[in-house]
């Protein structure tokens, strides 16, 4: 595979809150008879809420607990566990399959900073994607409209004028 | 004072936590209040707080009603800053910048992706089940830059507490799920 292809881009430069790292990108080149399809994407988030900060957890009887009083941060490691199974699955088992991009955003919970800044020329212009957030895969989530559609957030600046800045209170 | 003046109104109105108007609804919440860039608000008890930074969120699932929220917080401030003023009769005033953080979206159901997860939940031997998520998506922002994201769960159960756990059994499903829709023909 050549050098670039996993590859950060560089939306962290352009998300107003402090990003460690940028959006991961991986290209996986067709294989086989669908080698020359149209390029599709696989997508999940990375980062994680700060809440699962010391979790600890304890495999029992297919599922995931947590012995510590934190979240567990399955929320998004399972999609990234999702996307790094597919890549591994179609190259064990010599899977025929379309050009695919992986894409690992970062900044989901803060406000959907990391896919929000992506650039789709950085993707390879996928036709479709494929995102992996939440709990049953048989759920195909085709919109977010139900009950929150939006969400404005504002700041304010009142400020007094400057020529009075003193309360007048005497100086100790 | 100018906060609190706004602040008194807004809350008078019926614009400040659950916003009720007629049919329809939405939330609001104010904080947090600082001096901007990490500082508090205000130096010193002798020193007249001159600089607040205020921040709040508006939300609704009806997305012109969200903007209507915010509108009531920029009229109310302004209203207050004219109100508010120094000895020297000179009032106060307010920036206010409001930035949309997501848009709701609703695919169709005949669009490819669509399909295609469809066919694929089927092929696994799962029912797939068509619905719309209450909170924001990566998939918001995908869709509005052009590319049809459909999305999947992973296995996740009540994310964000400290009752999260996760479930293999559908951790698995989505796993093999991923190679079916990334197989198919």
């Amino acid at each position: 595979m050549p050098p670039d292809a996993i590859r950060l881009d560089d939306a962290n430069t352009r998300i107003p809150v402090p990003t460690e790292t940028d959006n991961l990108i991986v290209d996986l080149p067709g294989r086989g008879a669908m080698h020359n399809q149209p390029r599709i994407m696989f997508m999940t988030h990375m980062d994680t809420v700060p809440l699962c900060a010391g979790a600890k957890p304890k495999l029992a009887n297919r599922k995931i607990a947590n012995e510590a009083k934190t979240a567990l941060g399955g929320d998004n490691r399972c999609g990234c566990g999702v996307l790094v199974t597919l890549a591994a699955e179609l190259a064990k088992q010599k899977l025929d399959h379309p050009p695919i991009t992986l894409l690992f955003c970062v900044r989901e919970e803060s406000g959907l900073w990391g896919a929000r800044h992506v650039k789709t020329q950085d993707l390879g212009s996928p036709v479709m994607a494929f995102n992996y957030d939440g709990g049953s895969a048989s759920n195909v989530t085709i919109g977010a409209a139900a009950r929150i559609a939006g969400r404005s957030r504002f700041s304010a600046v009142p400020r007094m004028p400057a020529s009075r800045r003193s309360a007048g209170s005497v100086r100790l | 004072m100018i906060l609190a003046l706004a602040l008194a109104d807004v809350k008078a109105g019926g614009w400040f936590g659950k916003v009720v108007k007629g049919k329809r609804q939405g939330t609001s919440n104010v904080g947090p209040v600082t001096g901007g860039d990490g500082r508090p608000a205000g130096d010193a008890t002798n020193v007249v707080t001159d600089y607040v930074h205020v921040r709040g969120a508006s939300r609704s699932h009806d997305a012109k009603f969200f903007k209507e929220i915010t509108k009531a917080y920029t009229t109310a401030f302004e209203k207050a800053a004219k109100r508010v003023k120094n000895s020297e009769g000179k009032s106060g005033h307010v920036k206010f910048k409001a930035e949309t953080d997501y848009y709701p979206f609703r695919m169709k159901e005949s669009l490819p992706v669509v399909k295609r997860a469809v066919a694929a939940v089927s092929a696994i031997g799962a029912t797939p089940a068509i619905r719309a998520a209450n909170g924001g998506l990566d998939a918001n922002w995908m869709v509005r830059h052009g590319v049809s994201t459909v999305t999947f769960g992973a296995g996740q159960n009540e994310p964000h507490t400290i009752d999260e756990w996760i479930n293999l059994d559908e951790y698995d499903r989505a796993c093999v799920l991923a190679v079916q829709l990334a197989t198919m023909r």
